[in-house]
């Protein structure tokens, strides 16, 4: 059965050519303009994945308040912003409401339906034993390349999909400098600089949630990032 | 200029008010002294009138038209104050009298004094004789003896001549003495009883007081001396020349003249009749009222100065000078004249002198003087117009004052103003307005900083307008974008012609490229957004600048670069984002390179002192003009000539100062010596 799809986007001619996009890959795409209809919809019948825009017709911030309310009712949801909106802010605040990964506008097709993509497998996984194989051990650190889950010590570590392309990007050659370049190609993303610099940030930030020392992402001041071994 | 000064030019003006107080007193005071002289004038000619109508003043001073006296000089009786006794002393009865000294012509050592005084219908003469040698009468050698000759009224001779009578006085001894009436015929020779004379030796010659009726003199009197001296022979000298035919007239008051004039004499004025000659006849009165010395002389010399008083100094009338003033020489030359003097030096008294002429029968035989203080009439006193200049000068000092005052205030608003429009706009070209004061003065100065205020308010929602307008702008395009975007990745599914997908990778370039543009405007923002959110670490700059110096020489293979601890520490930990200080560094890397000629060396180098620590990059290249100096961080600002790679918003070096700013440090620029190249410094504190 065909995943089904939430478009939730005021722009009409942006979800069509999405819908369009997400339809040749063999999804099941439905549109909803603003967050009523969305919502009415959600209490029918939970979608597979949810895209939302954060700004909803007269809603500032109707995607936020979607978010929210989609996230209390399903947990394991799968949830993507993509917005033309791209102030730090929106983004600490679009993830911090549990969205899985926040995107800009100008994100290539290509690079939305990877995430997409990796976000079915990611649920899909979930539902199976995991293999070995599919596993990558470092040191503390375990990570599911199936799941996409990354565990310290033991702990799962919340990570975007973002995240955890980057994460999994320094991971397999420690030691190694992977600059800015590289870590938006692994992460699918084109972004500038300061992006990858803040996504490094919050990597930092979620590692040291769970262990305070957590230095292993190192910054190679004027070329890139490293994670060092212990 | 500045306001107060202005203020205090124009303040000046009001000099003009002491000035105007001066003209008024001085037309006040010219006026007043017209009206003295034309009183002053009424009332001489009035005296002048009464006189001439009188018949005993027309006796005295009437000129007989036979003979002028060029034989002498007139003898002036003067009223004596107490009746005189005839016994050869001056005693307090001569002491009034002034003396008058006669030499022999030729010997200034042979000389004689003379008093002359008039009292009750006679005249008196006391003559003192200086003489070591004195003759004494002998009978038997009566030509011999020291005589003193009398020459008294005239004697008719025939129609058109006359002589006087000659009384001779010479003594055989001191004590009282015969006077002899001379006449040609000896035996005709007798002694003249009406006459009175004493002699009285004394140390070195004696003295002969002598009184005469007056109307033996009939108007003339003279006398001459007679010496038989042993070394130079016989001298004669005296009033009169021994050869004279008729003596001088005699000038003399009588009591009835004085009586008249004194009742025609007003107090404060000094009444003065004159005969022909111009000798006083009789005067009364006097002018000399009070001094008052109540201000100083600088004042006097200011008062004077304005009132433009008299520069001649007055002199009493005194014997023959009657000629020395003006207006009396006119009066008796048959004109009504009169003239203004300075009573005394540096005083704002003067004295009006008026004098009227007297005629007989259309010939001037005297005239008549009146003399006034101008006391009286004087509209200010010294003390009156000291009161005007000081209240004057206090009322312009309290003017300038108060308006220097006024001035400060409304320069010190001003100014107050213009600082905080300064304070307004900061160097960035950002405007707050939080702190600029709300005017609620009603005047202009209140209406400039309200409307002030109101104009600095729109500025700042203007600028705040045109720096949000890039990120609304990269906002508002990337929807529309993203529908391109999106339109090209569909249309690239379909199944299209050669030709079609050249045109679409051309869209798609064109796309990414209008993507880039965006993000670059909105770049601005994002980085002062993720510049305020930095958190601060502890971590070793040193470090920090090794590392990534040797980055640099990685990346960018085309320039070497170099980097100097100027510091001699091994370490040195600090207070940083070394996120952001990397990035900066980036920044100022890559403004280095992008002016550095290929193969040349890019300096990084970090030295520190007490306080701060001061990092430097330095290129060789293209020098910085003056201008661009200090707009080179500012956001938007870029030098670079042309646009051969990428986009350059001019945000790099304005990312540059942002963080050295959050360190709460600074950036500077400046030239290398010589102008070979660049220097970038960013200067951060040590500790905050």
């Amino acid at each position: 059965m065909a995943k089904r799809i939430a478009i939730v986007e005021d722009e009409p001619i942006i979800a069509e050519n999405y819908r369009d996009a997400l339809q040749r890959l063999g999804f099941v795409a439905d549109i909803y303009p603003d967050r009523d209809t969305a919502q009415a919809a959600f209490d029918r019948a939970l979608p597979d994945l949810a895209i939302i825009d954060v700004g909803l017709g007269e809603e500032v911030e109707g995607g936020f308040d979607l978010c929210r309310d989609l996230r209390a009712k399903a947990p394991e949801l799968p949830i993507v912003f993509l917005t033309a909106r791209d102030s730090e802010l929106d983004v600490i605040s679009g993830l911090r409401l549990g969205a899985d990964d926040y995107l800009t506008k100008d994100i290539g097709q290509a690079h939305m339906l990877a995430r997409i993509t990796a976000l079915f497998r990611r649920v899909d996984a979930l539902r199976k034993p995991t293999s070995v194989d599919d596993l990558l051990r470092r040191d503390e650190l375990c990570i599911n390349l199936q799941t996409m889950t990354v565990e310290w010590r033991e702990q799962a570590v919340n990570l975007t999909v973002t995240e955890f392309w980057i994460v999994h990007a320094l991971v397999q050659h420690p030691g190694h400098v992977k600059n800015r370049t590289q870590l938006m190609e692994a992460a699918n993303v084109v972004l500038d600089d300061n992006t990858i610099t803040s996504h490094i940030k919050r990597i930092r930030k979620k590692f040291a949630a769970i262990d305070p020392e957590f230095a292993r992402i190192e910054t190679a001041y004027g070329m890139g990032y490293r994670w060092t071994a212990a | 200029m500045p306001l107060k000064r202005q203020l205090l030019l124009i303040s000046l003006l009001f000099i003009t008010l002491p000035w105007a107080g001066c003209q008024f007193i001085r037309e006040v005071e010219s006026a007043l002294r017209q009206g003295q002289e034309q009183s002053l004038q009424a009332s001489s000619t009035a005296i002048a009138n009464v006189l001439q109508a009188d018949h005993t003043v027309l006796e005295l001073l009437r000129r007989d038209q036979r003979q002028d006296d060029a034989a002498g000089n007139a003898i002036l009786f003067e009223p004596a104050p107490i009746p005189i006794v005839v016994d050869g002393y001056a005693d307090e009865d001569w002491d009034s009298m002034s003396r008058k000294k006669i030499s022999a012509p030729g010997f200034p050592d042979q000389y004689l004094n003379y008093r002359a005084a008039t009292r009750d219908g006679r005249v008196y003469l006391f003559i003192e004789v200086f003489d070591q040698d004195i003759n004494y009468l002998n009978p038997a050698k009566a030509d011999a003896s020291d005589q003193l000759i009398l020459l008294l009224g005239d004697v008719a001779a025939g129609e058109l001549r006359s002589f006087a009578q000659r009384y001779a006085i010479a003594s055989s001894s001191p004590g009282r003495v015969n006077v002899v009436r001379v006449s040609d015929d000896p035996s005709l020779a007798r002694a003249e009883p009406s006459i009175n004379a004493y002699w009285q030796d004394t140390i070195g010659g004696f003295h002969l007081e002598l009184s005469i009726p007056l109307s033996l003199t009939q108007g003339r009197i003279g006398f001459y001396r007679k010496d038989t001296n042993r070394d130079v022979g016989l001298l004669h000298y005296g009033t009169v020349v021994e050869s004279a035919e008729l003596a001088p007239r005699a000038v003399y008051s009588t009591d009835s003249l004085s009586s008249k004039l004194k009742l025609l004499a007003i107090d404060g004025q000094k009444i003065g009749l004159l005969d022909r000659d111009g000798l006083v006849v009789a005067e009364h009165g006097s002018f000399i009222g009070k001094r008052s010395d109540d201000s100083n002389w600088l004042l006097r010399r200011i008062y004077s100065r304005i009132l433009e008083l008299p520069v001649q100094q007055y002199i009493a009338v005194k014997d023959n000078d009657a000629y020395a003033r003006p207006e009396l020489g006119n009066a008796l030359q048959g004109q009504v004249a009169r003239k203004w003097y300075l009573g005394q030096q540096y005083s704002n008294r003067s004295i009006l002198s008026s004098a009227n002429p007297l005629t007989n029968e259309g010939n001037v035989i005297g005239a008549v003087f009146v003399e006034q203080s101008s006391e009286q009439f004087l509209a200010l006193t010294d003390s009156a117009f000291s009161k005007i200049l000081l209240i004057s000068f206090a009322a312009l000092i309290f003017t300038i004052t108060g308006l220097l005052g006024y001035a400060s205030w409304l320069s010190l608003r001003i100014r107050r103003l213009s600082q905080a429009a300064e304070r307004a706009i900061a160097d960035d070209g950002s405007v707050r307005t939080e702190d600029f004061p709300k005017s609620r003065a009603a005047d202009e100065i209140g209406d400039l900083s309200r409307s002030y205020g109101g104009l600095l308010g729109k500025v700042r929602e203007y600028t705040e307008y045109l720096q949000s307008l890039s990120r609304k702008l990269s906002h508002e395009l990337r929807t529309p974008l993203a529908v391109v975007h999106s339109s090209l990745d569909n249309l690239e599914r379909e199944q299209l012609d050669k030709q079609a997908t050249v045109y679409l990778q051309r869209a798609k370039d064109g796309a990414t490229q209008l993507s880039h543009i965006l993000s670059a405007m909105s770049e601005a923002t994002r980085v002062e957004e993720s510049i305020a959110s930095a958190d601060k670490e502890r971590c070793d700059l040193l470090t920090l600048l090794t590392d990534i110096s040797r980055a640099y020489s990685d990346i960018y293979p085309r320039h070497t670069v170099q980097f100097n601890n100027l510091t001699g520490q091994d370490s040195f930990p600090m207070q940083l984002a070394p996120e952001l200080i990397a990035q900066m560094l980036d920044k100022l890397m890559e403004n280095a390179v992008d002016y550095a000629p290929s193969g040349s060396t890019i300096d990084i180098s970090c030295a520190r002192t007490q306080d701060q620590t001061a990092i430097t990059v330095s290129n060789e290249g293209e020098a910085l003009s003056d201008s661009m100096r200090n707009q080179l961080f500012q956001k938007m600002v870029s030098m670079r000539s042309g646009s051969d790679q990428g986009m350059h918003l001019g945000l790099g070096l304005h990312i540059v100062r942002l963080i050295a700013e959050f360190h709460h440090g600074e950036v500077k620029a400046y030239n290398l010596a010589n102008n070979i190249g660049v220097c970038f410094e960013v200067c951060l504190p040590n500790k905050h």
